[in-house]
């Protein structure tokens, strides 16, 4: 019989057995888009792939930008919480469950993907049963199954002493097919400590394993496209930069599901600031060194200016793609800001005028309508009054200068709002993110070196299955929730004891080398420093 | 044994496009309705187009250049290394070979080729009733039982030409009816067979006395796209200016 | 110069790669191996329950791993 605490047991357990009406709601909502997305579905197996945008040469479309955001997300889990278990960061502990579960999950959704995009979906166990592994498609499956086993492994294992938990301090309510499932699932955990240092044992290894097989898989995802001799795709920095494009929008989909996490199931007490701080430097490095790569990608291939090459990054720098591309640029940009400026922000910033509301709402007024200005078509004579006789490149300064001023602005409010912040750089990330493999898969394939160039819009079709996986998992994060606790319940209370040692610990001044008293100076030379 | 290969002489070529219908009516290519073509969804193995920026001088003196391009059939494919179940492979006469009951549909192989010679099929194939009655019955199944060359590909596959591969069983079989040994001049594509202008040479690159042979040592000859290394087998004679 | 595809290694090396259906054997060989040592493993913490231990725990601690537990028969409990 294990025993918890009784507010632990409040906020962690017993919701599991409480379902309100908002969560009924939700699943509901869910339930409908997926049933239109395996409606749409069924409709482009009938009827063939003709149902979706692609065409001739664009033979790629956003089922495969899809596939390789959701793998991408799934990153964020498990290579997260490893690397966190591995340098021992005492702050990760109750967020690893959700990290870990997302990447189950979003793994699932991305493989599903494939599904979407085969053309005959009735012979997808060709891939194994005449699995040639000369392909990078069989590289990727060799990868992703080993990935998808030892993520749910990795999952599975924290969950061990958990559900043991919950068998033992069931609800007198709770129904039959609980107590059966947790019985089964704890698999006859006693919490000895036998069982303790195997577990923990296996805990560690599993955490050392994981780590190159995550870098394995988006590497390997990376390659497909870059074994090819594609313009754009040819490219030997694909491997490394998909890998922490995958870490960046991780860390993204982390902070919205633990934040989402936190507010709904009221877990206020344990996920913390000090969790948003940190795991925010984490998110800031790989801001950097994202920004790194895609320079380094892109320069490149500006200073090689390839016959094939070069026209595709022109596309994207100025041509077609350029709204996607600068979008993805733009995102990038302010979710740095978000996450930095606050932090070098000085607290002296209340001497400024510049910071209050008023000041911020016009700012934002300038830019919006700059923008809006900036849309009339100069020949439109009705609306030309409205301009003020300003030309649109000074709409476009004016523009500039509100949107920073505006940024500049909600600085403070940044800073106090540090959860706030966090998340809406986040959602700027995985836009971005979505946006960074749109363009790396859509220009390379509407311009290849030969074919007429075409043109890509996804259809409904499209749109419905993306919608669908995205309902997809958040479903399957909502019900996994009302059966596993969010937070890893041993994992806590082992981290409460760590942190309460801590705490009695005293920390000594440093010695003074120069004191303030030459009597003093003697005896302290006569001494020796005890470290 | 035998190396296909195809010399395209483009002083000859007078973009009639006569190879790209007999390639049609020989291969039982889908007809693709009108707002299916706008959507660049046509099927042309053997396609005759434009070459981009091919027009030349000022109006009324223009000239406009034309290619027209069957698969290369590489010596170094980039669509067979591609593919996860072996649905595309290059046999030991050197034709890149496409099996339709094989084909999972990734159009990872469409994707690799950068001559965009390979067609995937969005629909199920539709011809009107007249074409219909009239389609090549020929099926080459290679000994395996699978649907190659101008068997009617089912949707969801991706198809490409073939050199009509199904004419090569086909002047075997006659050779060994005729108990005699098979001659390489005895097999000819379709599209070789039509060519207006007597621009297209098929044969053995092997034999180094095969027009292809010669031809391909002219000092017109290239390859497209030689700079990505696929070495192609279908070889061009470049434009006198 | 070129590829020296006729030694066998490199021979034996393209067959590997170059077979339909050697892939799925290397996927299904993976998911077998895995499968099985996580078993052992989920099979070695279950085992763990059988040690002849009274305490239990609802959560350890770093201490937990230097602690000499009483032991005693598990009948005792």
């Amino acid at each position: 019989m294990l025993t918890i605490g009784k507010r632990d047991k409040e906020t962690l357990l017993d919701p599991l057995f409480r379902a309100g009406r908002g969560f009924y709601a939700l699943i509901g909502v869910l339930i409908v888009i997926m049933g239109w997305g395996l409606f749409m579905y069924i409709r482009q197996i009938v009827l063939g792939l003709g149902v979706t945008g692609m065409d001739r040469p664009a033979y790629w479309g956003i089922y495969m930008v899809n596939f390789i955001f959701f793998i991408g997300i799934s990153h964020a889990g498990t290579l997260i919480s490893a690397i966190l278990r591995v340098t021992q960061a005492e702050w990760r502990r109750p967020i690893t469950r959700i990290a870990e579960a997302i990447t189950a999950f979003a793994l699932v959704v991305g493989t599903l993907q494939i599904f979407f995009d085969l053309g005959r979906p009735d012979r997808v166990l060709y891939l194994f049963w005449y699995g040639r592994l000369q392909s990078p498609l069989l590289w990727d499956a060799v990868s992703v199954t080993a990935y998808f086993l030892g993520s749910l492994t990795y999952l599975y294992l924290p969950i061990i002493p958990d559900v043991a938990l919950l068998r033992d301090n069931l609800p007198a309510d709770a129904p039959a097919w609980r107590e059966r499932l947790y019985a089964i699932m704890a698999l006859g955990w006693r919490g000895n400590r036998t069982q303790w240092i195997r577990l923990e044992k296996t805990i560690a290894v599993m955490a050392v394993l994981i780590i190159p097989v995550a870098i394995s898989v988006h590497t390997v995802i990376s390659w497909i496209l870059a074994t090819t001799v594609q313009p754009g795709w040819h490219s030997t920095v694909f491997g490394p930069y998909f890998v922490v494009g995958a870490i960046f929008s991780g860390i993204g989909a982390l902070f919205i599901a633990m934040t989402l996490a936190r507010r709904v199931m009221h877990l206020e007490a344990y996920i913390t600031d000090r969790q948003y701080r940190n795991l925010g430097y984490i998110f800031i490095t790989m801001s950097a060194i994202w920004f790194y790569f895609t320079y380094a990608e892109y320069m490149t291939l500006a200073a090689g200016q390839g016959a094939a090459e070069f026209p595709i990054l022109a596309s994207k720098l100025w041509g077609a793609f350029s709204p996607g591309f600068w979008a993805m640029v733009l995102a990038m940009v302010v979710a740095f800001v978000v996450l930095v400026f606050p932090l070098i922000l000085p607290n002296s910033w209340r001497k400024y005028r510049i910071f209050n509301p008023r000041f911020t709402l016009a700012s934002a007024v300038a830019f919006g309508l700059a923008m809006l200005l900036l849309q009339v078509p100069e020949t439109e004579d009705a609306l030309a009054g409205l301009s003020l006789g300003l030309s649109p490149i000074a709409l476009k300064i004016i523009a500039l200068v509100a949107g920073v001023l505006f940024i500049v602005s909600i600085l403070p409010w940044l800073k106090r709002h540090l959860i706030d912040a966090m998340v809406i750089a986040s959602g700027l990330v995985l836009i971005g993110m979505w946006l960074e493999r749109w363009n790396i898969i859509v220009p390379t394939m509407v311009s290849p070196r030969l074919a007429p160039s075409s043109w890509y819009t996804p259809t409904l079709t499209e749109w419905s299955l993306f919608a669908a996986s995205i309902a997809l998992f958040i479903f399957m994060f909502a019900l996994f929730f009302k059966v596993v606790p969010a937070v890893s319940v041993w994992e806590v209370r082992e981290g409460r004891v760590i942190d309460h040692v801590h705490s009695q610990e005293i920390m000594p001044m440093p010695e003074p080398s120069l004191p303030a008293r030459g009597a003093m100076r003697r005896s302290l030379e006569e001494t020796e420093p005890t470290y | 044994m035998p190396k296909w290969s195809m010399v395209i002489d483009l002083e000859k070529c007078v973009a009639c496009q006569g190879c790209s219908i007999a390639c049609r009516m020989e291969n039982n290519t889908p007809v693709a309705t009108p707002e299916e073509a706008w959507d660049g969804r046509e099927i042309r193995w053997n396609d005759v187009f434009p070459m981009p920026r091919a027009e030349v001088g000022d109006y009324p003196n223009t000239k406009t250049h034309y290619m027209t391009r069957p698969c290369m059939h590489c010596e170094n494919p980039p669509c067979i290394k591609v593919c996860p179940v072996q649905a595309t492979f290059i046999d030991e006469e050197g034709l890149v070979r496409q099996n339709y009951d094989r084909c999972i549909g990734c159009r990872y192989c469409t994707v690799a080729c950068p001559y965009a010679v390979r067609y995937f099929n969005w629909y199920a194939p539709e011809w009107n009733p007249t074409i219909e009655q009239h389609l090549n019955p020929q099926e080459v199944s290679s000994g395996s039982g699978d649907r190659e060359g101008p068997a009617v590909r089912p949707k969801g596959v991706v198809e490409k030409c073939t050199y009509c591969i199904q004419r090569l069983d086909n002047a075997r079989q006659r050779a060994e009816a005729e108990d005699r040994d098979f001659r390489p001049d005895e097999y000819v594509p379709a599209c070789v067979e039509t060519c207006t202008g007597k621009a297209r040479f098929f044969g053995d690159m092997d034999n180094p006395d095969s027009t292809v042979s010669k031809l391909a040592k002219s000092e017109r000859a290239f390859a497209l796209l030689e700079e990505v290394g696929t070495h192609p087998k279908t070889i061009y004679l470049q434009e006198g200016e | 110069m070129n590829f020296p595809m006729d030694e066998p290694l490199f021979q034996f090396l393209y067959w590997i790669i170059n077979t339909p259906g050697v892939g799925g054997i290397v996927v299904a060989v993976e998911t077998i191996l895995i499968v099985i040592a996580v078993s052992l493993s989920l099979r070695w913490i279950k085992r763990g329950a059988d040690a002849p231990e009274r305490e239990q725990f609802a959560y350890p601690t770093p201490a937990l791993h230097h602690y000499e537990p009483k032991r005693r028969g598990f009948g005792g409990l």
